[in-house]
């Protein structure tokens, strides 16, 4: 085997390892871990420690490292929620694989054996050996993929542009030297090195920065949708799609009931109030940048870490003080975005947070979204009677800089959509009814001419979109097509409504007055303005005209003295087609996942966080102490077999010295100033020359050198040490 | 497996096999690495905002892409000429060097050297009748794909692994000379062809590397068999009459002990003439010698059954005994392999053993020999020998046939039969009269014991 395997990683050069991850700590705030783990990694060059770790060494090294990332995953999954939550022991890789990289650094070996790291391929590689084939022993040096992973670990916590751009910076450098160490010697080169070096650190910082411009563009709507502009909030149905609606099963939210309220209907986590071919969005023509359209509740008690939120102090007595509000009800859930939208009754008051939220803020349409909230929410919703509060009248606004539109009476763009909705208006004579009338006609229609199904089949077709297939041939879907047709017929009789969604309360759990919110109770329905009257406002606003900014006083109408109120016209079959009873594996998962989030709600209290973390770092003192212990027992020196072997005659001795007893029974006590290889060659003439020739060279490799046997060796020493006992035997029988 | 399916296989395999090595060499560790490293920070890097993993996706495809170019812009136009000894032996590493010309007008920097195999491509026969040890208790995929067949037939007919010159020089002028030397641990016997020099020209990063050509002559090494040591023997059956020693005398000629003089008579030959007696008495004199007896004996290698482990090792066992300076008691004459004999008349003793290990170093498995035609050629040919050593790579009905009808025929035959474990250790409780197992894992031990045991 060539003494150098292309296959194979060389070592990094010295302190490589140890800056890469003091790096790391910078960016990741943990500078006193980093310092430590690099002293540990770098040490190793300056230390003689060395441990002969073989194969069952270096596979405890490699169990330890999987221990910690289970352990790490484990953690994080308790901790945290979504997709962050697999992802997030990435930051702590250097960390998890430190036993191995120690290992690698303190072993005897240069090299770690590449079956380390997989049971099968080491079976496999035994089961060949036995059968005869000469396998070579692959082996790789862990220090350049430890760099890899410590470079990953720490891009991986640096969010915001600046510490972006410190991290490429450190990264560039580190990855030149590395890659220059990583030529041989007479490979290296400084100059090209150094113009490759820049080739790529510009144009990858060329590439980097041309990546974020994409995803701002992408991000902003460039892409497929709003040539440019902001994207509003967007609700994509399954208006139009084939196949089964699939929901998920998983419970979402868990609703707590105080004792004698009877729970609401449905609780909504958005509106919307624009439709536009199978989709809703979220538009307010004041606010084109959407997340402009969400103003912040008040704060209105912040004192014991916990803050309250709230509309309106009125009726609210803050600081402990009983409140006249009926009892709050209590939402639980994981949360998995930090813009996470709250599922809440009609008309809430104030939300008083038993878990961390930066804010909460509200829109227009009444939706409510909890800002980087914790991992688990867990709130208490005070429910009042104003829902004004929550969502604001329908009101005529300024679309671009003519039109006066008023968004929640808006119908399709598509004129083939409008018409047949006007026409139905006209069949149903909505225009001549009150508002209760009118939806107690659409409610009468989609009972008796409608049928609800999960299994879509509708789709659109040339000049016939699925809303109009479902109007008019179809008649059977699901609540999207209900909510949809629902919205848009009452704008057409003239009245102001929105297209909601939310979650039907309805799953009752073992807990007194507790209800699960599962995927599959997830629902659509219409938000109406019953009861209102127009009023014309006069009033001045800024309006942009070829590109300057000018004032100009319109008049809009603006509707009062109605509320918004919930028209669910889906055939209340719905929810036992779509929420069957749960069966064991879901009860089983349902258990499992409530003990999750209590364990993360328990955590998240402060004296019971210090608990734990007193616990997790006992065991890894305790673990770290053990390691220590039973490494120390086995410590050699670096260099001691080959300047200290005498020392060691145990380790050493071959298998010809121990059969040097045997050999002396029969032909006489060894002279000491004789070599034990002339003397076996002046006593026992007859073994052939060339058999002890080559016992001669296994025998001085294995006694003298610092030499490992291969395994074939092994076994033609021990066959030359067999015949040479057995010609000796043949000596004493003669 | 139909053999439509052997064949799709086989033919996917010669072409895929051909382009993947050359591919395989032309990236580097660290370029394998680093776009193993780019597709992890792809999938982990979507969310630029809250990370920078998109910036090592960034790095990792403009770092390829740039070493991808350089490489393409490196250039080397040498020229080598390979200095080898004419033999080597399996397992057994050799040295050898070769003198490096820079042809071209640019001065060459950073380079390293390697020999690279002539890649083996089993033929269809060969991949369809031979199934690799053990590949009963692979795996349905495995079995059904064949690959692991694929990968340990092209193993077992390579020569050598790719061999990476030990001090590759660090610049080579335009016109200037350099020398590299290359160790050389040859895995079968034949001949060995070296062909294809490389010259690897790698980027600053070693991600990537060109591989140019260096034109050589094309040269050549004959690998000998395996040889086992031997303890020293003694062979039963007649001792025939034979000019002493001859075998293992540098000496042509008679070499026994002087008896008397007489006096010449015509066909006597020259050297045998005592000029001095000759001159002092007047009248031709010559000196006779006593006449020595040794026992000869001819080695039969059969060569029937599939190649394979017990074939080689029945070869290495026939090569301990071609190559088996000890016995200075007797004499080998004559070997049969497969159906043809070769003797061992003329020549020197180096040389013949030389020629004979040759013609061991090519013998080739047969799937079928005539026993018959085998049987009248050794009875025509080894009338003179003391005795016969019937090397067989098996125990099949066949070849137990042939070893009774051999002693039948009234030779003396001593057999040694390379076998699995299971048959030997058979024959361990019920020994056959000189009849030798020796297990195919352990033949160096049990030659041994076996050639102890004919010396008593």
């Amino acid at each position: 085997m060539n003494a150098y395997e292309p296959s194979h990683f060389p070592a990094p050069p010295r302190l490589l390892l140890g800056v890469t991850l003091l790096v790391w700590g910078a960016l990741t705030n943990h500078a006193l871990l980093a310092f430590g783990g690099a002293l540990l990694i770098e040490g190793a060059h300056w230390l003689n420690w060395r441990w002969r770790f073989g194969l069952r060494g270096y596979s405890r090294a490699w169990i330890l490292s999987l221990t910690a990332l289970a352990g790490t995953v484990g953690f994080h999954s308790l901790n945290l929620t979504g997709p962050t939550a697999i992802l997030a022991f990435i930051e702590w890789l250097p960390f998890i694989f430190l036993p191995l990289i120690l290992a690698q650094q303190y072993g005897a070996a240069r090299a770690v054996p590449t079956s380390v790291f997989s049971i099968i391929a080491r079976q496999r590689l035994k089961r060949e050996r036995r059968l005869g084939k000469d396998l070579p022993d692959s082996r790789i040096h862990l220090g350049y993929p430890y760099f890899a992973i410590t470079l990953l670990a720490t891009a991986f916590t640096a969010d915001g542009l600046k510490q972006q751009w410190q991290y490429f910076v450190c990264m560039i450098l580190l990855a030149g030297i590395a890659f220059y160490y990583a030529n041989r010697r007479k490979q290296r080169r400084i100059l090209p090195w150094l113009i490759m070096t820049t080739l790529i650190g510009l144009s990858s910082m060329a590439s980097s920065r041309g990546l974020l411009t994409l995803y701002d563009w992408i991000k902003k709507g460039g892409f497929l949708s709003s040539q440019g502009q902001e994207a509003p909030i967007e609700q994509n149905t399954a208006i139009g799609k084939l196949g089964e609606l699939k929901l998920s099963r998983r419970i979402k939210w868990r609703l707590s009931v105080p004792s004698g309220q009877k729970p609401p209907q449905r609780v909504m986590t958005y509106a919307y109030n624009h439709y536009r071919s199978g989709k809703w969005q979220s538009f307010d023509p004041d606010f084109a940048d959407y997340e402009r359209s969400f103003s912040d509740l008040l704060t209105i008690a912040d004192k014991k870490d916990i803050g309250e939120f709230a509309f309106d102090t009125d009726g609210f007595q803050v600081n402990d003080q009983p409140s006249t509000l009926r009892p709050p009800i209590r939402l639980r859930g994981a949360v998995t975005s930090n813009r996470k939208a709250l599922p809440s009754p009609p008309a809430p008051v104030l939300f008083a947070q038993a878990t961390e939220i930066d804010s909460i803020e509200q829109s227009q349409l009444g939706t409510i979204l909890a800002i980087n909230a914790d991992n688990v929410l867990d709130i208490e919703i005070w429910p009042g009677n104003d829902d004004s509060l929550r969502e604001a009248p329908p009101t005529q606004r300024l679309r671009g800089t003519q039109l006066l539109e008023t968004t929640s009476l808006a119908l399709p763009s598509n004129s083939r959509e409008t018409n047949l909705l006007k026409n139905l208006v006209t069949e149903l004579a909505l225009d001549q009814k009150s508002d209760r009338e009118k939806i107690k006609a659409l409610r009468s229609y989609f009972q008796t001419e409608f049928a609800y199904t999960t299994h879509l089949k509708i789709t659109a077709r040339p000049n016939r979109s699925a809303l109009t297939e479902f109007l008019t041939s179809a008649r059977e879907g699901h609540c999207e097509y209900f909510a949809t047709a629902t919205t848009l017929l009452l704008r057409a009789s003239g009245i102001p409504a929105r297209y909601a969604v939310g979650y039907a309360v309805r799953e009752r759990a073992n807990n007194a007055g507790e209800y699960y919110l599962r995927g599959t109770h997830a629902h659509s329905w219409c938000r109406a303005y019953l009861g209102g009257r127009k009023e014309i406002v006069e009033e001045e606003q800024i309006v942009v005209q070829s590109g300057r900014e000018r004032t100009v006083t319109i008049q809009r109408e603006v509707w009062t003295g109605g509320t918004w109120t919930d028209i669910d016209l889906t055939p209340a079959t719905w929810i036992n087609l779509d929420s069957p009873d749960p069966n064991w594996q879901e009860k089983l998962g349902d258990s499992l996942q409530r003990f999750r989030e209590d364990f993360q709600l328990w955590r998240a209290n402060e004296k019971n966080r210090d608990w734990v973390n007193l616990v997790l770092i006992f065991v890894a003192v305790a673990l770290v102490i053990f390691v220590v212990w039973r490494l120390s027992r086995s410590r050699i020196q670096q260099g001691a077999d080959a300047v200290h072997s005498s020392y060691q005659p145990s380790r050493t001795l071959s298998d010809l010295n121990a059969l040097l007893p045997q050999l002396e029974k029969t032909l006489g006590t060894k002279p000491a100033h004789e070599s034990l290889t002339r003397w076996l060659q002046r006593v026992l003439p007859e073994f052939p020359m060339q058999s002890y020739q080559r016992l001669f060279i296994l025998h001085e490799n294995q006694r003298f050198n610092s030499y490992t046997l291969s395994e074939s060796e092994e076994k033609e020493f021990e066959t030359l040490v067999h015949t040479l006992g057995q010609t000796c035997a043949q000596r004493k029988d003669q | 497996m139909s053999e439509r399916r052997l064949r799709f296989l086989h033919k996917s395999y010669s072409r895929t096999g051909r382009w993947g090595w050359r591919v395989a060499r032309r990236i580097r560790s660290f370029g394998w690495g680093l776009a193993l490293f780019s597709t992890i920070a792809a999938v982990l890097g979507t969310n630029v905002e809250d990370s920078a993993i998109y910036m090592i996706f960034c790095f990792a495809v403009c770092a390829l892409a740039t070493a991808f170019i350089w490489v393409l812009l490196r250039n080397a136009s040498l020229a080598g000429r390979r200095s080898l000894p004419a033999f080597g032996s399996v397992d057994q590493s050799l040295d050898y060097l070769v003198e490096i010309t820079n042809t071209g007008p640019q001065s060459i920097a950073a380079m390293t050297f390697e020999e690279w195999p002539p890649l083996p491509i089993p033929d269809y026969e060969t991949f369809a009748n031979t199934p690799e040890p053990g590949e009963e208790k692979r795996n349905i995929v495995d079995r059904t794909l064949l690959f692991y067949r694929w990968s340990w037939l092209q193993e077992r007919e390579r020569g050598f692994s790719l061999l990476e010159a030990s001090d590759s020089p660090s610049l080579i002028a335009p016109g200037e000379k350099k020398q590299v030397r290359f160790r050389l641990t040859p895995q079968h016997r034949g001949i060995l062809r070296l062909a294809e020099l490389r010259v690897l020209l790698p980027d600053p990063f070693g991600l990537f590397q060109k591989c140019r050509l260096v034109k050589t002559p094309p040269a050549q090494i004959t690998i000998l068999p395996k040889r086992y040591p031997l303890t020293p023997f003694a062979l039963t059956g007649k001792t025939q009459l034979q000019l002493g020693g001859e075998a293992l005398s540098n000496n042509i000629g008679q070499t026994g002990d002087f008896l008397h003089l007489r006096d010449y008579r015509s066909g006597d030959a020259m050297r045998a003439v005592d000029w001095k007696s000759w001159a002092r008495t007047g009248t031709p004199v010559v000196r006779e010698y006593e006449d020595q007896l040794f026992p000869q004996y001819g080695v039969i290698l059969d060569t029937a059954g599939p190649p394979g482990k017990n074939f080689e090792e029945a070869i290495s066992v026939a090569a301990s005994f071609v190559s088996n300076k000890d016995s200075d008691e007797c004499l080998l004459d004559l070997i049969f392999i497969g159906q043809k004999s070769y003797h061992l008349t003329t020549g020197q003793e180096l040389s013949r053993r030389s020629a004979l290990l040759e013609v061991l170093a090519t013998a080739q498995a047969r799937s079928s020999v005539n026993y018959q035609k085998l049987l009248s050629k050794i009875q025509d040919e080894s009338e003179h020998l003391s005795a016969l050593l019937l090397i067989l790579p098996g125990w099949s009905p066949e070849q137990r046939a042939f070893l009774a009808q051999l002693r039948k025929n009234g030779l003396t035959v001593i057999a040694f039969v390379v076998a699995p474990q299971e048959v030997t250790e058979a024959y361990k409780q019920k020994p056959l009269l000189d009849t030798y197992f020796l297990c195919t894992d352990q033949v160096g031990t049990d030659l041994m014991s076996a050639t102890s045991r004919l010396k008593s």
